[in-house]
């Protein structure tokens, strides 16, 4: 579903990311571990075609990035760190403002919006202007909107950040059933016990290189991910 | 702390208006000496204003033995100056601060806070009060033809400082009633535009009505001194200065800090209660209804559409010249017979009547940058729109289409009010018809290449990104600019017809329009879409 190869972006002189190589498949949730400044926010946003990159090659779906882009975004929802919304819209008229640029039949957003917005608890909030909505409420809104219009690729910067402990739980439960129904999921996260117990496959980062990638199994082995982790930083940093 | 807290509030107020951004930049000396003598420059021009204003009251009120109207005059003129001056900043520093969390939380009292709030209100009214106090006191000394003792002008001074005291007070009354009423309001973008466009409406009368009022003044200063005698405080303040009166002075002294010291009583017993109240406009509850289903396209407007209409500060300032063009088309047909009657009888000059005003609706259509600032103004959310499956270029042109959907019916409204009073007829009114909707296209497409250009998603306001932005600058001296050549061609060489000088700058016009948007739709789409 994702095929990032060979991925280089640099700032200036310093290389952001450095030949990453990954591969999401459809069903998976991949995710994305490093220490802050990694570059794992870089990574994301090249995949969803936000940042353009130096050198190596993203498709998705069979669709290339950076030759594609438009069929590239029409099948991927990207949440960022932080959802800074348009705050001079309704709840509602956010989603319908996303439903009608995705194309998204009037029964589906009317159904999807219903259905997302009760798992959240924000449905009676809708109608607010997201000026006054809370960190949280605004990560809610970014993340109905992103299964709003049924993508097949669903990116995220650290989705679970402002999250209450029933939505965080609820978002672990729609992002199985999205990879049960044959989507796929790449996000980041610090979170390591919840990259632990959701994931299928985990890709470690520094600074801009890929240190350990695999399958939960592979990766951790019979430790937890927070010592390899660590081990692993610790290792590079010796 | 106070000095801290003081230091740190006026930084905020000068970082404000000096359009200083979010990022670690220094702003350069350089910058700040520009933008210093810019606020110099700002000041003379009112000040000067005053000047003219007192300087035409002072002989005839002195001859007439009413100097304390005079001085009556000065300290109401001072006032109303500092209140308008100051009641948005007492608005925003008192009841609405953003930074009441973070200072409580810190070990600091509370009083310190207010105190400090207050101080800064109290320098930007003693700034605004300087407008008003240093031209009436040159004037009443240059022109009144009056002695003036240094026990007087000590008492003017006094007064000139403790007025400030009294203008806190209804400041922060004032604002207090306009939080309370704005805070239960939906829509806080429509009041704050109609709040700003009263003020700039009254501001303009009062500009153009200012010489034959200031004349009414100074003719009328018996029965104005009848009037203004009869409120106490008033003459009391002209009494204290004009005669060094020291009971009037008292009075007057005591007017100025008792309301202020019992506000600031009440302000400080509340204030803990007025930093931590939870405002906000009564709850909309969603009521589920059938969604509505539009195209890309069209959700891509209403996006630019709904962004304009909620900020005042961008449909203030980037919309103010389709307000003025629709004042215009008014202005136009009331008294445009009037106005240009005369005019048209005149061999010369009737044959340029409309080419000039054709042009002059263009120039007033270069006020309209309604584009400029659309793409900076992305800022935080630029993500959205970069992550949606959708050409850069419609998005761009979703842009355009809010600029020239907003400014072609104000510049048609302009043209049809032309047309009725100047009939023109052949191929003038061919151009009259075609030329402004080419303009109106030109000055969108300008200011759009201008913000691809230059981008600037570094900006701590929608206003500051409106007002302050080089983009900005292009769109409203480059669309003017391009007018000098016709005007010129127009008074300058005569033998050529008026027709075939619009003619082709109409052409002209309508080269650069193709030019431009087919960079937009390449070359601009291609920014847009890298942009960070």
């Amino acid at each position: 579903m994702l095929k990032i190869d060979h991925l280089t972006k640099t700032y200036g002189d310093k290389k952001a990311v450095d030949d990453l190589s990954l591969h999401i498949a459809p069903g998976e949730i991949y995710g994305f571990i490093g220490h802050n400044g990694a570059g794992k926010t870089t990574t994301i946003k090249a995949c969803c075609g936000i940042l353009p990159f130096d050198g190596g090659e993203i498709t998705v779906d069979g669709k290339s990035v950076k030759t594609d882009p438009i069929g590239c975004k029409a099948v991927t929802a990207y949440i960022p760190d932080n959802p800074d919304l348009y705050d001079f819209m309704s709840g509602i008229k956010y989603l319908t403002f996303i439903a009608d640029v995705f194309g998204v039949s009037k029964s589906d957003r009317e159904e999807r919006v219903l259905r997302y917005a009760d798992t959240f608890g924000l449905t009676s909030d809708l109608a607010q202007p997201i000026s006054a909505y809370s960190h949280g409420m605004k990560q809610k809104l970014a993340i109905i909107s992103a299964w709003l219009h049924a993508p097949k690729l669903i990116v995220m910067d650290e989705p679970f950040v402002g999250l209450d402990p029933t939505a965080s739980y609820k978002l672990k439960e729609m992002m199985r059933a999205h990879c049960d129904a044959g989507g796929a999921i790449f996000f980041s996260t610090h979170v390591l016990d919840v990259a632990e117990k959701l994931c299928d496959k985990v890709a470690i980062i520094k600074e801009g290189r890929l240190l350990e990638s695999g399958s939960m199994e592979e990766v951790k082995g019979n430790a937890s991910l927070e010592s390899v982790f660590l081990e692993l930083e610790g290792d590079e940093n010796a | 702390m106070l000095k801290i807290l003081l230091r740190a509030q006026l930084g905020a107020y000068w970082a404000r208006f000096s359009g200083a951004t979010r990022s670690k930049k220094r702003q350069g000396a350089g910058k700040a000496v520009l933008f210093s003598l810019l606020m110099l420059y700002v000041l003379g021009c009112f000040g000067f204003m005053m000047y003219g204003i007192f300087s035409q009251l002072a002989a005839p009120f002195a001859a007439a033995g009413l100097s304390w109207l005079y001085f009556s005059m000065y300290g109401l003129m001072s006032l109303t100056l500092m209140v308008i001056g100051s009641v948005f900043t007492a608005k925003a520093q008192l009841y609405e601060a953003k930074d009441n969390d973070l200072l409580l939380s810190m070990p600091i009292r509370p009083g310190a806070i207010l105190a400090s709030r207050m101080l800064t209100l109290g320098v930007v009214n003693f700034v605004c009060g300087l407008i008003v106090s240093v031209p009436a006191a040159i004037a009443w000394a240059a022109r009144s033809g009056q002695v003036t003792t240094g026990a007087q002008w000590l008492n003017y001074c006094l007064i000139s400082l403790f007025i400030i005291l009294l203008s806190l007070s209804l400041a922060c009354l004032l604002a207090l009633l306009m939080s309370l009423f704005t805070s239960r309001l939906r829509s806080k973008a429509a009041v704050d535009t109609i709040v700003s466009l009263v003020f700039l409406l009254a501001y303009f009368w009062f500009c153009f009505r200012m010489n034959s009022m200031i004349a009414s003044l100074a003719a009328s200063g018996s029965y104005l001194a009848g009037k203004l005698g009869g409120v106490a405080p008033l003459y009391w303040m002209g009494l204290a200065i004009a005669e060094g009166n020291m009971g009037c002075l008292a009075a007057t002294l005591a007017i100025c800090i008792v309301p202020f010291a019992a506000i600031y009583a009440v302000l400080a017993a509340t204030f803990l209660h007025t930093a931590t109240a939870k405002r906000g406009a009564a709850k909309i509850k969603y009521v589920q209804r059938e969604q509505k289903v539009s195209s890309p396209f069209s959700a891509l407007y209403r996006r630019e559409l709904a962004r304009f209409t909620s900020s005042s500060g961008y449909l203030i300032n980037a919309g103010l010249g389709a307000i003025f063009m629709v004042v215009g088309a008014v202005v136009l047909l009331v008294k445009g017979q009037a106005l240009f009657g005369s005019f048209s009888q005149l061999p010369g000059l009737a044959k340029l009547l409309t080419p000039v005003l054709v042009l002059g609706i263009c120039a007033i259509a270069g006020m309209t940058t309604i584009s400029a600032p659309s793409v900076s103004i992305e800022g935080k959310n630029l993500w959205i729109a970069q992550s949606l499956p959708v050409p850069a270029a419609e998005i761009l042109k979703a842009k355009l289409t809010l600029h020239i959907s907003i400014l072609l019916p104000a510049m048609l409204c302009d043209v049809a009010a032309l047309l009725i009073v100047l009939r023109p007829s052949g191929a003038m009114l061919a151009l009259a018809l075609v030329l402004p909707p080419v303009f109106v296209f030109f000055t969108g497409v300008l200011g759009l290449t201008a913000n691809l250009r230059h981008p600037n998603f570094d900006w701590v306001t929608e206003t500051q990104c409106v007002k302050n932005s080089m983009a900005v600058m292009i769109a409203l001296f480059g669309s003017w600019g391009a007018l000098i050549p016709p005007f010129v061609l127009l008074f300058a060489v005569s033998e050529l017809p008026p027709w075939a000088v619009l003619t082709v700058f109409t052409a002209a016009i309508a080269a650069a329009d193709v030019l431009l948007y087919r960079w937009i739709a390449t070359k601009g789409a291609r920014r847009f879409s890298e942009m960070k």
